[in-house]
């Protein structure tokens, strides 16, 4: 999945990274330098939700577009509780989220 | 052959002839060397040899009737130790004294070198033979008749030393057998032919037969021809007794051997007929008083017996009986009741069930007690069989119904793992499009993408397979072999995904090596969610900080078992409960059915294994199961 959606934004001339895990990105990653994070809820250990709320300590404006593979209305409410600009349920239409991406390096996102 | 039906008529004779005074000296001096008992004197000495006289050829059953009679009397008294000899004299057919004579010589000659140490004569012209041949043919044996009466045997002019069976007829008995039967009667006709023999048969029947009662008209009928006869019987009211003495010869000279003329007017009379033979019996005739020739053959037998073992003999009388036919009794609606007491039945057709109906009875409920025994059983045995099949459907159908419930609970688990590869799918196929769309598009790139999208695909339908698996229904248990680890992988797959969204960690331990059970994959498997889900959601509202629900194999002893544990951190089993809650209906969740311990109980004993639970010391349940490793090789 992770690979699909780098391959789409590369598609859509954006430059992204990939890890496979939050503990993965809290090690190697620079947040600062980033424009957009495209999580996904369900990871082996930290979850998506976890990492975003240690994230908005330290970077509030980051962008966040969640995706997740499960219809659960009490996550999504949690999801958008510490902040995402989209949250987008498996599967979705590629221009939905490209849409998103595009709109939160424009910085007209609103969380 | 008529001869022998020659049996003169006559009164019995008054007294034993003083002849037989010096044999009464031997039976006593007999009694004082050999008190042995009379009937079964054993001869002493050598074999001794008897020799038996009959009168015609060997195809008369009359002297065959008697002399067969002998014979087996004589070998049961001497236990086979007597040497038998048998002559055809055929003096009916040969009645001439040149044949006579012929037959003397030859018979010397033949017993030259065996002398019969007895000689049995059966009938008149064998004894009348004997008498006059006996010194060239068996100078010292000694001779026994049998087959004629007294006045035949006084006409002989029998030495004192020729002893016999003497055979009387007494008519008036077969008349007092005939009242019996017809108590209403009250005429009786008597029937002779115009034969010297028929006369004097009439003559002797009309001294016998004065002083019948009174209220009985005799009348005597003779000198008719035999269609006259006939005539005359036909004529006659049924409640009339008819007793035919012989017809030898008829009014026109015409010659019937006695049992064919006596057939004749049996078969046309109107009423019962009697006769004084044994011979008569079964040519028509309702009885009569007479002696049967297998008696006349024991006593000629007995006399020879006594005479072999040295002791003395008199004449003697053959024991008369009462014969009836029953098939004549029917015929007149004569009742066997009022017979004399002793009457020989004979030709008597009563059915099966008339003559063992006990039996019929008895066999009969035996049978049917048997058979409905038998009946019972293989209708409980069916019934059983039936309601063993109705059970383990019924238990099926539970199954498939806990697990369809189980995978309604993991619904949201479910559509996780397909939205997953379906997801990756139409980034994919969008991302190929736009790649497309460009002017130098990277076809290495799409390739790899189109590769993805298969892969996916694939994915996707593994999880379907899945799927159908965890809710195909069962009609019969698919028994099959497969490693236990297997299905606890395939278990923590389907779980993982809501696992994860409770924030459970799932994990699972064991022996490196296969672990071969037999059994349905898919029930095992239910009993593993079922375990799995519950220790998911007993850790739901435990306060613990870890979540860990840890799978566990081992290897049970040394008796070929593995043992499946599954534990969890939640918040534990009552101690007082633990041995109730594989009880259908017992539940502690507000939307439990109470069911799925009860169908993990009920499926792992199909397996022939065991399943219990207890609490875990540092805080948690665990569940665990036994199964029997199936044996390889």
């Amino acid at each position: 999945m992770r690979t699909s959606v780098e391959r789409l934004l590369n598609a859509c001339g954006l430059t992204t990274e990939g890890y496979s895990s939050a503990e993965a990105f809290l090690s190697h990653a620079t947040p600062a330098e980033l424009g957009c994070i495209v999580l996904d809820i369900h990871l082996a250990g930290m979850s998506g939700i976890e990492l975003r709320r240690r994230l908005k300590t330290a970077h509030p404006r980051l962008a966040v577009i969640f995706i997740t593979a499960i219809d659960d209305d009490a996550l999504e409410l949690e999801a958008r509780k510490v902040g995402c600009i989209a949250y987008l349920h498996k599967p979705f239409p590629a221009a939905s989220l490209v849409g998103a991406v595009k709109d939160a390096l424009a910085g007209n996102a609103t969380d | 052959m008529i001869a022998w039906f020659q049996a003169r008529p006559g009164k019995i004779r008054a007294s034993p002839s003083c002849r037989n005074a010096s044999a009464l000296i031997c039976i006593l001096l007999i009694a004082i060397f050999a008190p042995t008992d009379i009937g079964s004197a054993e001869v002493a000495g050598p074999v001794p040899r008897v020799l038996i006289l009959y009168p015609y050829d060997e195809r008369i059953p009359a002297t065959n009737i008697v002399g067969e009679a002998t014979r087996t009397r004589l070998l049961e008294a001497t236990a086979g130790k007597i040497e038998l000899f048998s002559e055809f004299l055929d003096l009916s057919r040969f009645p001439e004294m040149r044949h006579v004579e012929r037959m003397a010589r030859y018979l010397a000659e033949k017993y030259i070198d065996r002398r019969p140490d007895l000689i049995i004569a059966l009938g008149e012209e064998s004894t009348r033979f004997i008498v006059r041949n006996r010194n060239a043919i068996a100078p010292d044996a000694k001779i026994v008749f049998g087959g004629f009466g007294s006045a035949t045997a006084e006409e002989l002019r029998l030495p004192d030393d020729v002893v016999g069976a003497l055979t009387e007829f007494e008519i008036r008995k077969t008349a007092e057998m005939a009242i019996g039967l017809q108590p209403n009667a009250r005429r009786l006709v008597v029937i002779a032919g115009s034969a010297e023999f028929d006369k004097a048969w009439i003559a002797a029947a009309q001294e016998d037969l004065t002083g019948l009662p009174r209220n009985v008209e005799t009348t005597y009928l003779t000198g008719l021809s035999i269609d006259e006869f006939a005539e005359h019987v036909a004529a006659l009211p049924p409640d009339t007794i008819v007793i035919v003495l012989t017809v030898l010869s008829d009014r026109s000279g015409r010659n019937f051997v006695p049992r064919n003329s006596l057939q004749k007017i049996a078969s046309a009379a109107n009423a019962p007929v009697y006769g004084p033979y044994s011979t008569y019996l079964g040519h028509g005739v309702v009885g009569g008083n007479a002696a049967t020739f297998e008696s006349t053959g024991a006593a000629v037998a007995s006399l020879a017996i006594d005479a072999l073992a040295g002791k003395a003999i008199t004449d003697v009388t053959v024991p008369q009986s009462y014969m009836a036919d029953a098939r004549q009794l029917r015929r007149w609606g004569l009742s066997e009741a009022d017979l004399p007491p002793g009457t020989v039945v004979s030709f008597n057709e009563r059915s099966l069930w008339e003559e063992y109906w006990k039996e019929i009875i008895a066999i009969s409920v035996f049978v049917a007690a048997q058979s409905l025994v038998i009946v019972s059983l293989a209708f409980e045995r069916r019934r059983r069989a039936a309601a063993e099949f109705q059970a383990r459907r019924r238990l099926l159908e539970v199954i498939h119904l806990n697990q369809s419930a189980t995978a309604g609970a993991l619904s949201a688990s479910i559509a996780h793992e397909l939205n997953q590869p379906l997801g990756a799918i139409r980034i994919n196929a969008e991302t190929a499009a736009v790649m497309l769309e460009s002017k130098e598009p990277d076809l290495k790139l799409i390739r790899q993408i189109l590769a993805d999208i298969r892969d996916d695909d694939q994915r996707a339908g593994d999880i379907i397979a899945q799927m159908r698996g965890l809710l195909k229904k069962r009609s019969e248990i698919d028994w099959q072999e497969f490693d236990l680890k297997d299905v606890i992988q395939s278990a923590i797959h389907i779980l993982r995904p809501e696992a994860e969204r409770r924030n459970v960690v799932v994990s699972s331990m064991g022996p490196p090596q296969g672990l071969p059970v037999r059994a349905d994959r898919v029930h095992v498997q239910q009993v593993i969610l079922n375990l799995a889900t519950n220790a998911m959601d007993a850790m739901l509202h435990a306060s613990g900080a870890e979540r860990n629900l840890v799978f566990q194999t081992t290897l049970a002893g040394t008796n070929g078992k593995v043992e499946v544990s599954i534990s969890d951190t939640g918040c534990g089993i009552p101690n007082d409960k633990l041995s109730s809650i594989f009880d259908a209906f017992y539940t502690t969740k507000p939307a439990g059915t109470g069911l799925g311990l009860s169908i993990a109980r009920v499926i792992i004993e199909i397996y022939g294994g065991k399943i219990w639970a207890d609490n875990r010391p540092e805080g948690g349940a665990v569940f665990r199961f036994v199964l029997p490793l199936a044996q390889r090789g």
